[in-house]
């Protein structure tokens, strides 16, 4: 019953947050487009424009946004960058560790059965039918990914560690097979050493040291690489 | 002599009557059958028991002198007895009996002069029994123990004829205490017939120098009542599912819906079979199979039931008893009857637990199957197409709510507080349905058409009600999102049965009347709000549960 109560709690406050969170654009440089719910299409921005959490805002090239969050704090989105508005809420400590906690049951195999007699599922299932893969659209961009890691990455610097944190995992859920030598994985452990979690953070920046292949040569990654290094350094000698 | 040629006949008959190769064929006979008869299956006997006592310590025997015409014969002993016993307590017999054994003494002189002397003893005597087989042992033959005592009465009569035709007649009696112990066996038959042997010293006057002192050997039957022993007994029948919802019958076929708790009493090991069935609604008696439960120790044994489909006929609530047989054997072989309340629901009820409302999915009902079929014919979306699924999905939506389907909440039905699922070609001929009959509908299409699906279910803390919608796999990987929506909050990134990312699109189905477009941005808008804003999906209220 307590348990109950206090969700409905929680809910109730999570939902008033939601509701209540209004954010408007207060500056704009440059080529500064949101999308609004579900649409499809991106309009231009405007100052004074009221965002709902449902709404996502773009960041041209060499282009920036202020934004006013409902706690009438600031929050700056700088060039190249895709953001949720749903992204600036407040996520408690609490909330990013149920979501970390889902995803890992998620990849959870289910346990063997425990029954005497076990009848094994069938092998393999025939009748697929040969697709013809389609010829790769153009409107795919490879670097939107990164547009999202930018806005992960404005997160970050704003010190919205947990919003961060959540961003970069949806970021790798949804690109699945992109390849970025350990960047989203080295900015994990940056905001997880933030929040003092040193386990979880030792733990994205062996990932992305392991993503960084040792044929890598190009000054950025070598000095990715020391970064990581030294971070582990710390963490270790500081446990 | 006539009566000579009597007596040589008896003559004959007393010397074949200890042949012991006879006596062991008979026990070894009985021994190997197939019967159990381990410990005396009832509580209570009557038997009747034929009996040789040397009451006096005299040589039975029967002489005929020719030369001088003299006869005698001197029978020593014989007699009968009524027992009758009792248990006390699991091997444990009270025991009784009152007999009668004679002695009897006639000689005869030249035809003219004849003495007889008989002596009867008359035991009335009380004791206890205890069967020897306590381990199991798989034999009809019981052997027991057994000491007690009592009354012992000897009456003497002496009649004495001469040859001038004087009869005189004495009688003595005396009356002694005394005691007897002995052993014996029971040759178990029936569970209401024994026979049984038996050999036991009496110590008439508590002495073995009392010339009335000796053994006695018998052999009868006796007839047996009475409650059977207990060897076992219920601790607790305990029903985990009180409420049967028809739908998931397959589900009760494979998990326990009631476990009885069994304790072995029988101080050996006992193997119980449990049969269990609700008549009117199983397909006949299930059976646990033979389960050992070890000397002194309680087992739980799981309750199955065997449902088949007859059970989706099931029209209204009412309520059923699960009829329990438990079958424990050892030797003999024990059965009680239990019995345990549920409730067995309509076939449309569903208990509001999600992964439930996956087995009113029904793709391989033929109507849907064919249905799907014919829509997809209708207007056929191009093979080749990487978002034909999508395409497929979209189709048939649309189709459904051109053929008019459409949204009704379920009927109040008085002091029925199910939920209600219709299965899908119910909810086809009715045209109307709720959330969860319209999901399990879309659902049972798709799936016939080879398309993943999936239920959305929304319990928020803040609505009384809960809400169910759907979404489904269209086979599109995250990188080519954009064929499908170029805005990645219309569909869910997650794996799919073969472990691939893929997009899956949510559906409202309650909005059939609406048209695709419209169902897929308010379940799409839903899902944000609910799952990812409101984190409903990290705070357990709003769940995904694969249909398949």
């Amino acid at each position: 019953m307590i348990r109950h109560i206090n969700q409905f709690c929680i809910a109730l406050m999570i939902s008033a947050q939601v509701t209540s969170s209004a954010v408007r654009i207060r500056q704009i440089q440059g080529d500064i487009r949101i999308r609004r719910g579900l649409e499809e299409d991106w309009i231009s921005a405007g100052i004074g424009m009221n965002l709902k959490p449902m709404d996502t805002i773009f960041s041209g090239e060499a282009s920036k946004v202020v934004l006013e969050l409902d706690d009438q704090s600031i929050f700056t989105l700088g060039s190249n960058a895709v953001l949720d508005v749903s992204d600036l809420r407040r996520i408690t400590e609490r909330q990013l560790f149920l979501y970390l906690m889902s995803k890992k049951v998620e990849t959870l195999d289910v346990p063997e059965s425990t029954e005497k007699i076990h009848i094994t599922n069938v092998s393999v299932v025939r009748g697929t039918k040969k697709e013809i893969k389609p010829i790769d659209d153009s409107s795919i961009k490879k670097s939107d990914w990164s547009l999202e890691a930018n806005g992960a990455r404005a997160l970050l610097a704003a010190e919205y560690y947990t919003n961060a944190i959540m961003k970069f995992y949806k970021i790798l859920e949804r690109y699945p097979s992109l390849v970025d030598h350990g960047e989203i994985h080295f900015h994990l452990g940056q905001a997880f050493e933030a929040l003092k979690k040193p386990g979880r953070a030792c733990d994205a920046y062996r990932t992305a040291l392991k993503q960084i292949e040792d044929s890598d040569t190009s000054q950025k990654l070598i000095n990715r690489k020391k970064k990581i290094q030294a971070a582990l350094d710390r963490l270790m000698s500081d446990s | 002599m006539q009566l000579k040629a009597n007596m040589k006949k008896s003559q004959n008959c007393i010397n074949n009557r200890y042949n012991p190769g006879v006596f062991i064929i008979v026990l070894l006979f009985l021994h190997t059958t197939s019967m159990y008869g381990q410990g005396m299956t009832r509580s209570t006997g009557l038997g009747i028991r034929g009996g040789f006592w040397k009451i006096n310590d005299q040589t039975m025997n029967i002489r005929v002198d020719a030369t001088d015409n003299t006869s005698s014969i001197n029978v020593e002993g014989t007699g009968a007895s009524l027992t009758f016993f009792s248990r006390l307590y699991e091997n444990w017999f009270m025991e009784s009996s009152l007999g009668s054994v004679a002695k009897v003494q006639v000689v005869e002189k030249e035809q003219y002069e004849e003495n007889v002397h008989v002596s009867v003893m008359i035991p009335l005597v009380f004791g206890v029994r205890y069967d020897l087989l306590t381990s199991r042992l798989e034999s009809r033959i019981q052997p027991f123990v057994c000491a007690g005592t009592g009354t012992y009465w000897l009456v003497d009569t002496a009649v004495e004829n001469d040859n001038i035709q004087n009869t005189n007649v004495s009688t003595q009696s005396d009356f002694d205490f005394g005691m007897y112990s002995g052993a014996g066996a029971h040759v178990i038959l029936s569970s209401w017939f024994a026979l049984n042997f038996i050999s036991r010293y009496h110590f008439v006057d508590f002495s073995t120098t009392n010339p009335n002192s000796g053994f006695e050997f018998g052999f009868g039957f006796c007839f047996m009542w009475g409650k059977k022993r207990e060897i076992f007994n219920v601790k607790m029948v305990k029903v985990i599912v009180e409420d049967i919802y028809p739908a998931y019958y397959r589900f009760y076929n494979m998990y326990p819906l009631a476990y009885v708790t069994i304790q072995n009493t029988a101080g050996y090991s006992i193997e119980v079979n449990l049969h269990s069935w609700i008549d009117g609604y199983t397909d006949g008696v299930r059976q646990s199979g033979f389960i050992e439960i070890p000397k002194g120790e309680s087992k739980d044994i799981p309750v199955y039931l065997l449902f088949g489909p007859e059970l989706l006929k099931t029209e209204n609530r009412e309520p059923a008893v699960i009829d329990l047989e438990i079958e424990a054997r050892a030797g003999t072989t024990l059965r009680k009857s239990y019995s345990a309340q549920v409730v067995v629901h309509s076939k449309n009820a569903w208990n509001g637990e999600i992964d439930k409302l996956t087995v009113f999915v029904t793709p391989d009902d033929q109507a849907i199957h064919l249905l799907s079929r014919s829509m997809l014919k209708s207007d056929s979306v191009s093979v080749n197409r990487a978002d034909r699924k999508f395409q497929e999905a979209r189709l048939i939506f649309n189709t459904l709510g051109k053929r008019g389907i459409r949204y009704q909440s379920d009927p109040n039905i008085p002091f029925d507080r199910d939920d209600r699922v219709q299965f899908a070609p119910k909810t086809l001929s009715l045209g109307t349905g709720d959330c969860d009959d319209l999901v399990v509908l879309y659902a049972s299409l798709l799936e016939s058409i080879g398309i993943s699906t999936a239920f959305i279910d929304v319990r928020d803390p803040e609505i009384s009600q809960g809400h169910v919608y759907l979404i489904f796999d269209s086979s599109v990987v995250p990188e080519q999102g954009s064929i499908i929506s170029s805005n990645e909050k219309r569909y869910l990134v997650r794996k799919n049965r073969e472990g691939v990312s893929t997009l899956w699109i949510p559906v409202e189905t309650t909005l059939i009347q609406a048209g695709f477009e419209t169902a897929w941005k308010a379940a799409a808008t839903q899902y944000m709000e609910e799952g990812v804003i409101r984190q409903g999906l990290d705070e357990g209220w709003v769940k995904i549960i694969n249909v398949k």
